[in-house]
Formats: C-alpha cells, sequence, structure tokens
C-alpha cells in the first residue's frame, strides 16, 4: 500500500493486517514499522486490531452436545442430490460444455432456419412452391405452421408471398400489394404476414378458381392470425405456408400440413380450422382437412405428405431440438453464473 | 490418513478417495467434528441448526469422498461445512429471523441448552464465567453483524488457525480475495468491539 510520510495517513486496514500475520516484507514492512512509530492513531489501530485477533483466537472450541458418527452409510441420494461443495445442480458437467452446446445449438438453429427460408430444404418441387418454409423466427405453435397447409395455389403469386414473408419482413411481395408488410419486424410477421397474406387471398380470390370461399377465408384470416401466434390458412398454400412459417417465430415444430398441399377446399377448411382454433395442432388440421370435400387428390397429397413426412418435417423437428437445446444450455448457464454471483465477496 | 482400526462399536465406515486409499470416515468425523461444530455454531448463530449442518455435511463429505484427492483433509471437510451454512444462510434470509436463544444471565439457572453463546468454562469461577460468557456474547453478536464471508473468512484463519492458503481452499476462492475478506472482517469486529467496551485498555487482556 502507498503511505505518505507524513503521519496524518493511516496505515491501510489490509495492509495492518497482513503485518499482524507477519507476511510484510522488504520496503513495505519497513514503511509501515517507520510509520507506527510516528503514527499514534496508527498505533492505536494496530493494537484494537491485534486485540481483536487475539480474542477470536482465545475462543474455546465447544463440544457439541452429541456425536455426528455414523452407525451405517447413509441412504443412498434419490435423485443427483446437491453435494456440497459443487454447483447446486444435477448436472455437472463443467460451464463449458453447456457453453459449447448452446453455441452448437444456435448455430444449428440459425443455419437451419436460413436455409429453410432460402427454400433449401424442399426436396420437392412442386410442395417447394407450395409450402416453403419461411420460417423466419422460430415457430413456437406448432398449430401455426401446423395449419399451414399450403394449398396448390396460383404458383408465382403465392410463391412469391411464401418467399417474402419468409424472409421475414425483408422483401415485399411484388406479387401483392400487402406483401409490404414483410417489411414489419420478425416480431409482427405473424400478424402481418397473415395479414397480408388474407389480403392476398382476397386479392387472389378471382386468380384462384373456386375461391369464392376466400372471402370467408380472408375475413376468418385476420381475426385468427391477429393473434400473434396463429398461422390461419391462407387463401393459397403459398400463403398459407407464409403465414405459418412467419407466424413462427420460435422453434418451428414440424408441420407435416407444410407439406401438405391441400386444394382450394381443403385450404377453405384449413383456414376455417386454424382460425377457429388458435391453438389447433397439426394433426388437428389435418383431420379437418381429411373430411373436408375437397378433391381427393387433395386430400390424398396432404396424407401422403403427413406420412412421408417430408424434407421440412425432419428439418423442423431440427430446428425444433436446436432451439429448445440452446435455451437449455443457456438456463443451465445463466443458473450457475447466478450460483456464483452469490457466493461472491 | 493414518489407517487407525477404529475399536468402538460403530462401522469404520471405509470409504476411498480418489486415489483409492481407503479411509475410516467415521475417524475423519471424529477427528473434525469440533471443529465443523463450532465454525457451523458461530456462523450460524444457532447451535440446533448448526447440529443439522455438521449432520448434513458429514453426509455430504462422505458422499464425495472419493472425489477427496488426498490434500488437506481439514480444509476439505471445513469447505463443506462452509458451503452447507452458505446454503443455509441464504435460506433462512428468505424467511423471518427466528430469535436467538437467550443469553445466559449466571450459571444459578441450572443445566440450559447451548445457547450461541459458549458454554461457559466449569474451571472458572462464576464472575470469571460470567465475565466471559459476556465477552462470547458480544464477539458473537459482532461477528453476527459481518458479511457472510467475511465472517467466514475470520472464523477460518482466527478462529480455527488456517492458514490463508488452507483458508482459500476451503472457500473455494483466491488468496487475495481470502485475505481481503480476512482484513474486513478483523476491522468490522473491532469496530464492533470497540462499541462494546470489549476492547477498552483494561479488557485487552483475558485474564483479570
Amino acid at each position: 500500500m502507498w503511505l505518505l510520510r507524513s503521519a496524518h495517513r493511516h496505515i491501510a486496514q489490509d495492509t495492518l493486517s497482513e503485518y499482524l500475520d507477519g507476511r510484510l516484507q522488504g520496503r513495505t514492512l519497513e514503511r509501515v514499522e517507520r510509520q507506527l512509530e510516528e503514527c499514534d492513531a496508527c498505533r492505536q489501530d494496530l493494537a484494537e486490531l491485534q486485540a481483536t485477533v487475539a480474542m477470536m483466537q482465545q475462543l474455546p472450541m465447544v463440544e457439541p452436545r452429541r456425536s455426528f458418527v455414523m452407525s451405517a452409510p447413509p441412504p443412498e441420494p434419490a435423485r443427483a442430490e446437491t453435494i456440497r461443495g459443487r454447483p447446486n445442480l444435477a448436472l455437472r458437467a463443467p460451464n463449458w460444455v453447456y457453453a459449447g452446446a448452446a453455441s452448437v445449438a444456435a448455430l444449428a438453429l440459425a443455419v437451419t432456419i436460413s436455409v429453410d427460408a432460402t427454400g433449401g430444404l424442399k426436396s420437392d418441387p412442386l410442395r417447394q412452391e407450395a409450402v416453403t418454409t419461411a420460417a423466419a423466427p422460430v415457430a413456437e405453435s406448432q398449430q401455426i405452421t401446423g395449419t399451414s397447409g399450403p394449398i396448390s395455389g396460383p404458383g408465382p403469386a403465392g410463391q412469391s408471398g411464401i418467399q417474402s414473408a419468409a424472409r421475414s419482413a425483408e422483401t415485399t411481395d411484388d406479387t401483392s400489394g400487402p406483401g409490404e408488410e414483410e417489411g414489419a419486424p420478425p416480431s409482427l410477421a405473424a400478424a402481418a404476414p397473415a395479414a397480408a397474406t388474407s389480403d392476398q387471398s382476397a386479392q387472389e380470390e378471382p386468380a384462384v378458381g373456386g375461391t369464392s370461399s376466400f372471402g370467408a377465408e380472408a375475413a376468418a384470416v385476420p381475426p385468427a392470425t391477429s393473434a400473434p401466434r396463429v398461422g390461419p390458412a391462407p387463401a393459397t398454400q403459398d400463403e398459407q405456408t407464409t403465414v405459418a412459417e412467419s407466424a413462427a417465430a420460435p422453434v418451428a415444430v414440424p408441420a407435416p400440413e407444410d407439406g401438405v398441399e391441400t386444394q382450394t377446399e381443403s385450404k377453405i377448411d384449413d383456414t376455417e380450422t386454424s382460425a377457429a382454433a388458435t391453438g389447433d395442432s397439426g394433426p388437428e388440421v389435418r383431420e379437418s382437412i381429411g373430411p373436408v370435400s375437397g378433391p381427393g387428390p387433395a386430400a390424398t397429397d396432404l396424407y401422403t405428405d403427413i406420412k412421408g413426412g417430408g424434407t421440412s418435417t425432419w428439418w423442423r423437428l431440427l430446428e425444433a431440438a436446436a432451439g429448445i437445446l440452446a435455451v437449455a444450455s443457456l438456463t443451465v448457464l445463466v443458473v450457475r453464473w447466478r450460483a456464483g454471483r452469490r457466493d461472491s465477496v | 490418513m493414518a489407517q487407525i482400526t477404529h475399536t468402538s462399536p460403530h462401522a469404520n465406515l471405509q470409504v476411498k478417495d480418489r486415489s483409492g486409499q481407503s479411509s475410516c470416515f467415521n475417524c475423519v468425523i471424529e477427528t473434525h467434528q469440533t471443529q465443523a461444530y463450532n465454525l457451523a455454531r458461530r456462523m450460524l448463530s444457532d447451535w440446533a441448526l448448526a447440529e443439522d449442518a455438521v449432520q448434513e455435511s458429514f453426509v455430504s463429505a462422505y458422499r464425495a469422498f472419493n472425489r477427496f484427492r488426498g490434500e488437506n483433509l481439514t480444509a476439505w471437510v471445513l469447505r463443506i461445512v462452509s458451503n452447507t451454512c452458505r446454503d443455509m444462510l441464504r435460506v433462512r434470509k428468505s424467511r423471518p429471523t427466528v430469535a436467538l436463544d437467550p443469553l445466559p444471565t449466571g450459571d444459578g439457572d441450572g443445566p440450559k441448552g447451548p445457547s450461541a453463546v459458549d458454554l461457559p468454562s466449569t474451571e472458572a469461577s462464576p464472575e470469571d464465567r460470567a465475565e466471559q460468557s459476556e465477552l462470547r456474547a458480544a464477539i458473537q453478536g459482532c461477528l453476527d453483524t459481518l458479511q457472510e464471508d467475511r465472517r467466514l473468512a475470520v472464523l477460518l484463519v482466527d478462529v480455527h488457525g488456517l492458514s490463508y492458503e488452507e483458508a482459500s481452499e476451503s472457500m473455494g476462492c483466491s488468496l487475495g480475495t481470502v485475505k481481503s475478506r480476512v482484513s474486513r472482517g478483523r476491522g468490522g469486529l473491532r469496530d464492533c468491539l470497540r462499541l462494546t467496551g470489549e476492547l477498552l485498555p483494561s479488557r485487552f487482556r483475558q485474564e483479570v
């Protein structure tokens, strides 16, 4: 510690303490001893510190009332018990394991989503134009992706719509005006694209054969899609996919419906179903699509996709797993960090 | 640890450390239980809680013995006790504080359970015992005012006689941190004891 030559400055507490313990050496020791000679208050401080330490050293060791010797080994803990001296966590892998897992998972998730968004994961061209996992943010609600039953609608229009939504508010849908809503922040992508989609549906109505129901869908879609997590099916399969994708912010759960290519009628039912049930799971949508009085091929396509799973399903599973792993690893790290902070000075 | 054959009726409770060396765990308990109990008692300021803490600590130590590397056993045991006490203090913080056992005013009241104050010596006169009791009560009171980590540091180094290095093992922190905590703890105790008058020059010596 730096000491002033004058006696006005007392010796620091830490220095006195080390001096007491005989841990000072060399010039520091000389300075302190000189200071003690010159400064009465310092001597007083030292004397009191010495007395305090002496009192502590003379505290007697009291015998416990009972012995803690064990007559038998303690029972095995039911589960991974907290061991004193180890972090309060059942999982005892070092921190770097969780940090690494979180990083890898996050990276995998990012890569998968971006590849997904550009349609790179679609092996089936037909499905590609229909489904286009535009998942920008990971979809938290399975229903969203589930309900997005792509329908064979207007290819180009839908396609662009899908892609724009896929980019989560980056590109605007040149096909339809409302596509611009894609520019909305990803968090709003759910509602925006949905709304846009519904608009698109309305616009595409005339273009799509037998789309009289689209109007109804469009009407049904906004209320449903206005909900942050619902991704009710737009009129066209693209739009449906788009909505589903963009609405799917968190982990993208496998959405067999994505690969499903329902026809207009199926799509209609899809929309109504999804619109009706905010949390409808994919299976429900599928169910609803099944009995839909749509063209046979539509329903067949739907089931084929579901059974086959399709590329999108597995990739969605991967995205979901990566997202969950990342969150879990980060949670473990945060818990440990907080536990470590409690032990700080 | 020396392979002492235990003659007591209870089992030796053989355990193996990390290097595969066998030890008599009950021997470890017998050797360290007084220190463990005193550390816990002064950390928790409650003898009943201290007994629980010691019991829990020895169970933990038994289960963790296969991770003991054969270094300083006392520091290792006291580390476990320290962590147990810290956890208990954390829990206690979130609950309404319980009044401590009343300080014994004298020894004429008959045998009382151990309290936060040290049991008076049986050798001294009643006046001495009262004085010692008062002093120890003051010390415990001042210890209670310290931050947990500083309290622990002062107890380990000044009461239990651990070196700074051993204390840093027990506390799981660096040597510099131990020095700092000991210093602050001592300073805090001194300031507190000043107020109680225990540090008056006439009281500096323990014997009257």
